[in-house]
């Protein structure tokens, strides 16, 4: 076999592996839509906390301003806590989703 | 003291060393394997082949080998420590693994004990509770990080030891998320090769990793030769949450493992707590012609692996390369997150 149709051959190769994985994509529409969904809503808590609660302003009194430092800390834990929990909600909602809609399939047969 | 030793090298030697140590180093596990009797069924395929279990020794064998060369190699005590650390953490995760592998660890157990992985690194102080978020910036949680730390690590162990159900997965998608981590860590903290301080580090963790399971996978591939059980999931979990924390990169680790957490998710959610993979209906059954499809039994667990065949039974090889977009995805929203946290020019 020759240079030339090595290469193309380990081309086609490369390329009937790239098309494989297209084709699988459309399966995974939800799945990848939940993904960039998680991603998102994390990249606005962050904005939220970086415009909003960062902004508080410090207190010249020490006492005061511990209690600040904590009240943002625990805020910003708490929206990230509640993103997981979104994020869980929502995986167990997709989830049981689809099994419903096989089930309804199933008993339609 | 040992001579300085170019960058560059120790970073293509925690490469090489690896790859090499577990591509010689499997070979011999599986004969070994074999003639002792340690080997499971492959359920997936048609002639139900008896596959070498615990090839996670062999991981973990490799991982602590080349830390050992790296300690070595490298000239700071500081650097030296946080080798020794990582490889410490790691080892305890895939010990664990390993106790699971011969005695069936209570599903309540496993995740308990790997709590315990992180204790190298609290008291060794190789973390900074100071997480990397984009728009914010450094953040001070100090007390909140130390509780959440052994955290970071038994979730990554656990959720990639949930994903290591077909031939090549566990190898394909973590080889992914470490990607991810590797230009996540060069985008965050501007480094190149050419100096190794503790972000330079996070290369050498990294490329210690790829290294392995690349050398795995070209036996864990499709038809599989060898299984990883829990003493490979879990060690390379663990090892992901470590290089999370001492590379303080947890955040890109955590959306690039978006769809091992979502997978975990949905085992929880279904069957409602912890279960033992052993304990659990099996959501999966084999056609006619050796594809999956689901079982659709209401006390099976929803996994990752049921979304993706609830439209058709998938070849396994497809199941793995569904996988592997879902990786490609999350790993490329993690290096978003590190371009943002890098234009937010939040890092100093």
């Amino acid at each position: 076999m020759s240079i030339i149709q090595s290469v193309s051959s380990f081309v086609k190769n490369i390329g009937s592996g790239i098309m494989s994985y297209f084709r699988l994509t459309p399966r995974l529409a939800k799945l990848i839509g939940l993904e960039i969904f998680v991603f998102g809503t994390f990249i606005a808590i962050c904005v939220v906390i970086s415009e909003g609660i960062m902004r508080i302003p410090d207190s010249p009194k020490p006492g005061l301003n511990f209690l600040f430092a904590a009240l943002k800390v625990g805020i910003s834990l708490l929206l990230i806590g509640l993103w997981t929990g979104v994020w869980y909600y929502l995986t167990k909602r997709l989830m049981k989703n689809d099994r419903q809609k096989n089930k309804e399939k199933e008993e339609n047969k | 003291m040992a001579p300085t030793i170019a960058p560059i090298i120790i970073y293509i030697l925690s490469f090489i060393t690896p790859f090499i140590i577990t591509l010689l180093g499997l070979p011999l596990h599986i004969k070994l394997m074999h003639k002792r009797g340690i080997s499971g069924v492959d359920i997936h395929k048609e002639d139900k082949p008896k596959v070498a279990e615990r090839g996670g020794i062999v991981i973990l064998i490799a991982i602590i080998l080349s830390s050992v060369l790296m300690i070595i190699l490298v000239n700071d005590p500081e650097l030296r420590l946080s080798i020794g650390i990582f490889c410490i953490t790691v080892t305890i995760a895939g010990l664990i693994g390993l106790v699971d592998d011969i005695f069936n660890l209570s599903a309540l157990l496993k995740p308990f004990l790997l709590l315990f992985a992180s204790i190298p690194i609290i008291t060794s102080k190789r973390y900074k509770p100071e997480p990397i978020l984009p728009f914010i910036g450094k953040t001070r949680l100090t007390i909140a990080y130390i509780v959440l730390l052994p955290f970071i690590i038994a979730v990554p162990a656990n959720s990639v030891n949930m994903l290591d159900v077909f031939n090549g997965s566990m190898a394909t998608t973590t080889i992914i998320v470490l990607i991810a981590v590797f230009f996540s860590n060069m985008i965050v903290f501007g480094n190149g090769f050419d100096q190794l301080d503790n972000s330079g580090l996070t290369y050498v963790f990294v490329l210690i990793m790829v290294g392995t399971l690349l050398a795995f996978w070209i036996f864990n591939r499709y038809p599989a030769k060898v299984f990883g059980g829990d003493t490979g999931s879990l060690a390379i979990g663990g090892a992901l949450g470590a290089i999370a924390v001492m590379g303080r990169l947890e955040v890109v680790v955590i959306i690039a493992m978006i769809p091992f957490i979502m997978n975990a998710f949905g085992i929880i959610s279904s069957v409602k707590g912890l279960l033992e993979r052993r304990e659990m209906t099996r959501p999966t059954k084999m056609t006619k012609d050796w594809k999956i499809e689901s079982t659709r039994d209401r006390k099976a667990p929803i996994t990752l692996v049921g979304l993706v065949i609830q439209k058709g039974p998938l070849h396994e090889k497809d199941v793995v390369k569904t996988f592997n977009v879902l990786a490609i995805v999350s790993a490329i929203l993690a290096i978003v997150i590190a371009v943002l946290t890098n234009l937010s020019g939040v890092v100093s």
